[in-house]
């Protein structure tokens, strides 16, 4: 009896050992096969391993013992057959037609012989798991059936794991893709060569597209060797019509702007803004439709601006395209009414498109920062699928109402919260971290910039607020606890996040990294606002989240005129452009004045708001630090104001030209805005009232032009009228006295041959003493976290 | 009306054209030490020659700063007082006639008061200024109606 | 309508308006007469500074050429100023005025005080002098420096007026407490606090401890080189009305008491707290050298800082 007893408990245990050391081997092979997939030479067999690494790793599906997994299991093999062996006949392809197989001599080939390209650059995004892959939802089905077993520890390991092989990929695409190629012409494929390699890509696109009818003959199959498949997650997305007709309107783009720059990007000015309509027949709530109607009015201000933009730039179509297609991702996310399709459009949004875009210049700096974003994407979505999955896991439901009522709250659930307020976050680039990966690419066309920035980075508080909306519904007071530390956290995360990123700010000489900057450190106000969830919180959030959409824009566009004119970005080169830009250089003011909250411009109103919800909340350092990010704010940009558009003119600007009208319509908008809403907060607070209903908190008692928060309140038109009457005053003594007028020359001693370069106090001179201690700032984080080179200084 | 307050602060600016800063000195002692406290009198050292009103010059104007005090009194707003102090800017003092020299001061500009000595007592540079503040007055209204 | 053409009053003529400016500009002329006495001189009239300004209304108005953008010289001067005749027109004076309405708010006078340098920081930067960009760098920095304090020190008072019931924005508010509860300025948790504001009003009127960015010494002066004429006069008169300001802000949170029931006996009381705070100014710039920019930097980044921080503490903790 003892003895079979403990029989049955060494076979236990040797079982138990062997499936650990399987485990172990399996873990190795993984590593063995991502490492030496990331540093091999050789295409093809680059592929192998990846695809042995990768199917090794997915066996760790079969150890839970449900045919849930095995039905994803095999899915998701399934899928990878497919695209390696697409990805491989592709290679053996450009192989054959380079006539080597080391890398080295593919560099750039991908681009000559399109037609052997496109299957394989298509396998490479569709093995990182993208949409509109069907890898993408084998995925999905994947991570699920691991957090249906329970655990949450091996998926996000295979989350981890991912990424390593995401690295081997983004490599190859840089390297095929995206290099030069420098060797001897090729010759492409007849098409009816490559007919296989299409067939494979349409098999996986379609599937991609109809999930719920590509994983159907997996659930039998499951069956067969098993229980049949059940508890997969339904796999319908709800498409938006607008997202239909931005996605058409990209097509179209891509067809019939091939003849000129101008003719692709009025096309898809007018896509955008026809688009905007079709938001009628939409029926998401005020939040998201708001959302979507800024996000449509924003694309097409951008696109007109880069009519005249992007003339001295190549292939304008293609980077329309891409712009478009990540423009209807981003309209996706704010029309979906489930977390499922977010999701989805989310990766369409931050996924491959999005670094085509960015890297559309296609020199070596831009790939790389391009590249250096899309990690940083990829890394953030991986947070948000294991998130998203748990809450599906615990509500059983994608929509977000159903989610909110079926919410209870347990530690998976919390840690759900966590995993997505991470990812949320991470998209508005907070984390006072590695702030080179968490910032979007520089040297990306403006357009593009201004965009992210001022929009799609929005997406990360957007979805953040509705997380947390959803949390506390189901939460009562004694499971709170949780929820308001992830609230608290993140709010504190903000408030640094607003400190370090104005401070670099400070040190920068680049005029599109300081906006970047600033763009990090206005998004901490929006986070620090949305984090706190009270009515005044989340109404200074969402308005500033309205008007640093404007300003930021604004900024990024003038900046990109200075650019377009001067053909420079560094601001010590600058100087004296007020003169030959005067239009441009009002705009730029005003979007000075909205960022640093001077009274009367937009930045001013959502700031005041911020800062009582922070204090009623008594979150006291953290309305410390954003206090004094504002300070830091207009420090740097009365640094770029002076070194660019001030002080004494240099020879680069001599030559310079006020910007086309194309440029100028798009930012006096958006300057007119940021004052109209500086002055009539109430317009954008009134559709904001009417979500805090929808979020079930109080309105805010406001009128056109006012405030009210408990006995404190602010009437910008009492302020407006205060202030101009004052300068009114001055204006009339001025005036009254009928002074004489006399030019003379700036007073230098009397000194006439001083060169402007010598009189000039560039950006590099200013702020010694602040920027010693930045710098030393710097050097610690370089030590402690990795921040490379002189990244922030440069 | 305006012109009697407004002679109450007469702001200073000085020029040294060349002079051996013996004149510097005593002007720089007068403003400060609290024996001859010209700021009685409303006046003010200012740093920029847009402020001033009463441009005090010394030294004999060499060559060199010839083009400089050109420039300079270009840049003073009307109305204004030139004081020519010590000899140097008057005559030229023991500096005449030699090669290096551009003046005496009233080639370039219209001098309203000249204290001379070499150097010059402070008493006799409030003096000079009391007298440009008389000058200036009637510049002023002459300024005004014109 | 009566409300409305109250308030226009008040705006114009009292408390603020031309009150407000004769009162401020007495204030510097006071303030000059007292350096000049602690260095053993005579000094001016005490209506010297009414008398500068009448003055440069008789000049001519010099525009550099160099200028970069002539508009923003020209207007640069109205920032400052009507930012200030808005703060004095918002600030309650303790017995005599209310401060006007419910706008009179903690926020916006953090907004609103830093429109001075905003406005030299254009006009100086627009001029195209190198001394005025040198200027604006240190005002800049300087403004960096000191506002931090001022922050701190603003939520403190807020903080200890809510009377542990979150914080207090209201200006009004906050005097109402005080002259409920004993003015601040006897309370030992807020002395650091007071400290450091009283720093911190030395370093926004820049008098010399801190007189840096418009120091005759080594830029001339500063953001305001370019400047004669009107335009100066404007500057002239933003700096009595900030200097008005700050003092009545230095009342609003430390010493708000009241003398008696009747307005005049309180008005003449806030005039009284006025000039001896003018006063002790007086000492301080008499007294004292001043800094290099640096060497202030890091004082006003390390002394204030650390005084106001204690206050805070003191306050949440105790």
């Amino acid at each position: 009896m003892n003895s079979s007893l403990a029989a049955d408990q060494t076979t236990a245990l040797v079982y138990g050992h062997s499936a650990e050391a399987l485990h172990i081997i399996c873990l190795i092979i993984f590593v063995f096969c991502g490492v030496k997939a990331l540093f091999h030479k050789d295409l093809k067999k680059i592929l192998i391993y990846s695809l042995v690494g990768l199917v090794v790793d997915v066996r760790s599906l079969l150890t839970i013992d449900s045919p849930f997994a095995f039905a994803a299991f095999l899915f998701h093999v399934f899928n990878f057959f497919v695209c390696i062996g697409m990805m491989y006949m592709a290679a053996r392809a450009l192989e054959k037609a380079v006539g080597s197989n080391s890398l080295d001599d593919m560099r750039g080939a991908g681009r000559v012989v399109p037609r052997i390209g496109i299957p394989l650059a298509a396998g490479l995004f569709a093995m990182m798991g993208l949409p509109p892959f069907a890898t993408f939802f084998s995925k999905l089905v994947m991570v699920s059936a691991f957090i249906d077993a329970g655990g949450y520890v091996s998926p996000t390991l295979l989350a981890a794991g991912e990424l390593l092989y995401f690295l081997v990929f983004i490599r190859v695409i840089k390297i095929v893709f995206l290099d030069r190629y420098k060797g001897s012409p090729l010759q492409d494929r007849e098409w009816k060569n490559v007919a296989p390699l299409y067939g494979l890509l349409v098999f996986s696109v379609i599937g991609g597209l109809i999930p719920q009818i590509a994983v159907k003959p997996f659930l039998p199959l499951a069956g067969l060797m098993g229980a049949p498949g059940y508890g997969i997650p339904p796999l319908t997305i709800s498409w938006p019509l607008p997202v239909l007709w931005l996605m058409a309107g990209a097509a179209a783009v891509y067809y019939f702007g091939r003849t000129s720059n101008k003719k692709a990007g009025l096309l898809s000015s007018l896509v955008c803004l026809s688009a905007m309509p079709t938001l009628l027949l939409s029926s998401a709530g005020v939040y998201g439709l708001s959302f979507a109607v800024l996000i449509l009015f924003m694309a097409t201000l951008q696109f007109f601006y880069s009519v005249s933009y992007m003339e001295h730039s190549h292939h304008q179509y293609r980077f329309y395209t891409c712009f478009l297609i990540m423009i209807s991702g981003l309209l996706g996310v704010s029309l979906s009414q489930d977390i499922y399709s977010t999701f989805f459009f989310w990766e369409i949004m931050s996924g491959w498109i999005m670094y085509l875009a960015l890297a559309h210049e296609e020199d070596a700096f831009s790939v790389q920062e391009a590249t250096k974003y899309f990690i940083f994407n990829y890394l953030g979505a991986a947070f948000l699928v294991v998130g998203i999955l748990i809450m599906y896991d615990v509500t059983g439901h994608w929509d977000y109402g159903k989610m909110a009522e079926n919410f209870q709250y347990t530690e998976r659930m919390a840690f759900a919260v966590l995993l997505l307020t991470i990812g949320f976050i991470m998209k508005a680039a907070q984390l006072p971290f590695r702030i080179d990966y968490w910032m979007h690419p520089k040297p990306a066309p403006t357009p593009i910039s201004g965009y992210i920035s001022s929009t799609v980075l929005k997406s990360g508080p957007f979805m953040m607020v509705k997380i947390f909306f959803i949390a506390s519904l189901g939460a009562t007071a004694t499971t709170f606890l949780p929820l308001d530390l992830i609230k608290h956290v993140s709010g504190w995360i903000g408030a640094l996040t607003i400190i370090m990123a104005a401070s670099f700010a400070m040190l920068t000489n680049s005029m599109k990294r300081l906006l970047i900057f600033h763009t990090v450190s206005q998004l901490g106000y929006v986070i620090v606002g949305c984090s706190l969830m009270t009515s005044m919180g989340l109404a200074g959030g969402l308005l500033h989240f309205v008007n640093h959409m404007f300003f930021k824009n604004l900024l990024f566009l003038c900046a990109g005129a200075v650019f377009i004119s001067t053909g420079t970005d560094k601001m010590d080169q600058l100087g004296g452009l007020g003169r030959k830009m005067p239009l441009t250089f009002i705009c730029f003011m005003i979007g000075v004045l909205s960022i640093s909250g001077v009274p009367l411009f937009s930045g001013f109103i959502s700031k005041w708001i911020i800062y009582h919800a922070v204090m009623d909340t008594g979150y006291i350092g953290i309305a410390i630090l954003s206090l004094f990010g504002s300070v830091l704010t207009l420090a740097s940009f009365v640094k770029f104001m002076h070194s660019a558009f001030l002080g004494q003119m240099q020879d680069r600007v001599r030559e310079a030209r006020e910007a086309s009208w194309y440029m100028l319509v798009p930012m006096s908008i958006l300057a007119g805005l940021s004052v109209l809403l500086g002055i009539f907060p109430g317009m954008a607070l009134m559709p904001i009232n009417s979500m805090l209903v929808d979020f079930n908190l109080q309105p805010l008692q406001i009128t056109i032009s006012s405030v009210t928060d408990g006995v404190d309140s602010i009437n910008m038109l009492f302020m407006l009228a205060a202030l101009s009457l004052g300068m009114g005053v001055a204006g009339l003594l001025y005036f009254l006295t009928r002074t004489k007028t006399r030019k003379t020359h700036v007073f230098v001693c009397g000194v006439d041959d001083l060169t402007p370069e010598d009189s000039h106090v560039s950006s590099v001179n200013c702020y010694e003493d602040a920027k010693k201690i930045i710098k030393g700032a710097v050097k610690l984080m370089k030590k402690t976290i990795g921040l490379k080179g002189d990244y922030v200084e440069r | 009306m305006l012109s009697r307050y407004a002679v109450k602060s007469p702001w200073l600016f000085r020029i040294n054209t060349g002079s051996c800063n013996g004149c510097d000195v005593e002007l720089a002692t007068t403003a400060l030490i609290p024996r001859y406290d010209v700021e009685r009198l409303g006046c003010k050292y200012t740093g920029s020659p847009k402020h001033a009103d009463i441009v005090l010059v010394t030294g004999p104007i060499t060559a060199r700063s010839e083009s400089y005090l050109i420039r300079m009194l270009d840049e003073i707003p009307e109305p204004r007082v030139v004081v020519a102090i010590g000899i140097c800017p008057i005559s030229g003092g023991v500096y005449r006639d030699s090669y290096s020299i551009r003046g005496p001061l009233d080639k370039f500009v219209e001098v309203d008061v000249n204290v001379s000595g070499c150097p010059i007592r402070p008493q006799s540079i409030l003096d000079g200024v009391a007298q440009a503040i008389g000058i200036w007055k009637e510049k002023i209204k002459i300024f005004h109606k014109a | 309508m009566i409300t409305l053409s109250a308030s226009i009053l008040a705006y114009l003529f009292f408390p603020g308006g031309m009150f407000a400016i004769i009162f401020g500009l007495l204030l510097l002329g006071m303030e000059r007469i007292a350096v000049a006495r602690f260095q053993g001189r005579i000094g001016p009239p005490i209506f010297q500074n009414l008398f500068d300004v009448i003055k440069l209304r008789t000049k001519e108005f010099l525009v550099p050429e160099d200028a970069t953008n002539r508009l923003m010289f020209i207007i640069a001067p109205f920032f400052g100023f009507g930012g200030m005749m808005t703060a004095i027109f918002i600030l309650p004076v303790s017995g005599v005025y209310d401060g006007a309405g419910a706008s009179s708010d903690l926020v916006v006078l953090i907004y609103l005080m830093a429109l001075p340098a905003v406005s030299h920081i254009f006009g100086g930067s627009s001029s195209g002098s190198t001394y005025a960009a040198i200027a604006v760098s240190r005002e800049a920095i300087l403004m960096f420096a000191y506002e931090i304090t001022f922050v701190i020190v603003l939520f403190t008072v807020a903080l200890q007026a809510g009377a542990g019931d979150g914080a207090l924005f209201s200006l009004k508010g906050i005097v109402d407490y005080q002259v409920r509860n004993g003015s601040f300025v006897h309370d030992l948790k807020m002395i650091p606090a007071f400290v450091a504001f009283v720093i911190f009003m030395l370093a926004t009127l820049e008098v010399p401890p801190f007189h840096i960015a418009e120091n005759d010494g080594d830029v001339m002066k500063g953001y305001y080189m370019e400047y004669s004429g009107m335009p100066l006069a404007v500057f002239e008169l933003t700096h009595a009305l900030k200097l008005l300001v700050l003092i009545t802000v230095l009342q609003i949170f430390f010493m708000p008491g009241l003398a008696g029931g009747s307005i005049v006996v309180n008005l003449l009381w806030y005039m009284m707290k006025s000039a001896a705070i003018v006063i002790g100014i007086a000492l301080v710039h008499a007294s004292m050298p001043s800094f290099r920019v640096d060497q202030a930097f890091k004082f006003l980044m390390i002394v204030p800082v650390f005084l106001a921080l204690l206050s805070l503490g003191l306050v949440l903790f105790l």
